[in-house]
């Protein structure tokens, strides 16, 4: 993992406009972003392309960094995963149902392809607080949240890798984010 | 979309950080984010309490190709993208110039045209003219840089600008101002007044003001009060052609 301090420098180097402060921001972070980006975008052509859409944006956005926006890398890994949710879904547009269209999702009922491949991931040392919240939620509120977080499933996606109906799935969704804002607190 | 209540705020907060707030809410909610620095606070909160989980992806070394095309669109906009005074400066005129020169080539392809064309033959034609107010032009002002935002509302027949604002543009209000410029068919700024320093405002339009065949707006940075000199004096901030809405 990448020195947060160092990486503070590289980036308020990179925002004065510092080239080489730039690339060496790109070595000590790209892996990592480009690690979340080939997790959620599966694609390795998709995930070089977020890649490099992200760093254009660091480049010009560098000097919005701010300490209060928590660590560097946090930040950056923060644009990589909204820019892989965005690209996503351009990439593979959904096909959008009604809200009330609950029945439709059952027609992907068998080709459920099982679940969550990364939901240990939480069991990981180090998650703390987190970690415990996550634990005192229903399993399917858990492997709901994880899997949105991780896969970039949207609500219809979920409902197939769950093989649950799309409201059942959108409820474990809303009640496991309730119950991780009252265990996380105010 | 109606977000006062606070456990909806909430909600929708979470669902935007996760990923599970889609389409068009999705964007919805990206454009409050913009003006609503509370829920800018919210989804900061859980961007923060779900961070822990970045450390369940797996660092992957990119090709190096991704840095040879990022590094070879960094050189191409250096200068747009680190302007100093000086280049904003310069960029200013050359955006008056570029929008006078664009306008004056509408002008002169419309001239060929009228030339070209035949003389149209006589007819008397019963036109109906709708006892209505006209439409107004409307143009979506959007400074870089800044949250701030203003919809102007231009009515030449009721001599009426209206501006409604959201977000709060940096500006030293004692030493600075906004100032609104529609640009004419001749390429030339028109003052239309100073912007207010927040919100909305209604302002009537100048004495002899004629509105433009296809109107600009621009807003720039000026002096306290407005531009010294009646022209744009300080940087453009913003540009937006004003459609009639039809």
């Amino acid at each position: 993992m990448a020195d947060p301090e160092q990486l503070a420098r590289l980036l308020s180097a990179t925002a004065g406009g510092d080239q080489r402060a730039f690339r060496h921001l790109y070595d000590a972070s790209g892996p990592h972003l480009f690690g979340l980006l080939l997790r959620i975008l599966k694609r390795r052509d998709w995930a070089e392309e977020a890649l490099q859409d992200c760093f254009l944006k660091i480049w010009q956005k560098a000097d919005t960094y701010a300490p209060d926006k928590g660590a560097p890398l946090t930040w950056l890994m923060t644009i990589a995963r909204y820019r892989a949710l965005d690209l996503l879904r351009a990439k593979r547009p959904e096909v959008e149902l009604p809200e009330d269209g609950e029945d439709a999702s059952m027609q992907f009922a068998d080709d459920s392809s099982g679940i969550d491949p990364q939901a240990g991931a939480v069991e990981q040392e180090g998650m703390g607080r987190l970690a415990e919240c996550m634990r005192g939620l229903q399993d399917e509120q858990r492997r709901s949240v994880l899997l949105a977080y991780y896969e970039g499933y949207t609500h219809q996606e979920l409902a197939r890798a769950l093989n649950a109906p799309l409201g059942t799935v959108k409820s474990w969704v809303r009640r496991g984010l309730q119950r991780l804002r009252e265990c996380l607190g105010e | 979309m109606r977000i006062e209540r606070p456990r909806l705020k909430q909600a929708l907060s979470a669902a935007y950080v996760l990923g599970t707030l889609e389409g068009r809410a999705r964007r919805r909610f990206e454009q409050l984010l913009a003006a609503r620095a509370d829920l800018r606070e919210q989804v900061r909160w859980w961007e923060h309490r779900l961070a822990p989980l970045q450390d369940g992806f797996v660092p992957q070394a990119p090709h190096e190709r991704v840095w040879a095309a990022i590094d070879r669109q960094i050189n191409a906009s250096k200068t747009a993208s680190l302007p100093t005074t000086a280049e904003r400066r310069l960029r200013l005129w050359r955006t008056w110039a570029l929008l006078a020169t664009a306008a004056c080539a509408v002008l002169a392809v419309g001239l060929v045209r009228e030339l070209d064309r035949p003389p149209p033959p006589v007819q008397i034609v019963r036109v109906e003219v709708p006892v209505v107010q006209p439409l107004p032009y409307v143009a979506l002002l959007r400074p870089g840089e800044s949250e701030a935002q203003w919809l102007v509302t231009l009515s030449p027949e009721r001599r009426l600008i209206r501006i409604t604002g959201a977000g709060r543009f940096p500006l030293d209000r004692a030493r600075e101002s906004l100032e609104l410029w529609v640009l004419g068919d001749d390429g030339q700024p028109r003052s239309l007044g100073v912007m207010p320093a927040d919100g909305d405002a209604e302002m009537p339009m100048p004495r002899g003001l004629t509105m433009p065949a296809r109107p600009t707006l621009a807003v720039s940075r000026e002096p306290a009060g407005g531009s010294p000199t009646g022209l744009p004096t300080g940087p453009v901030i913003t540009v937006s052609p004003a459609q009639r809405a039809s």
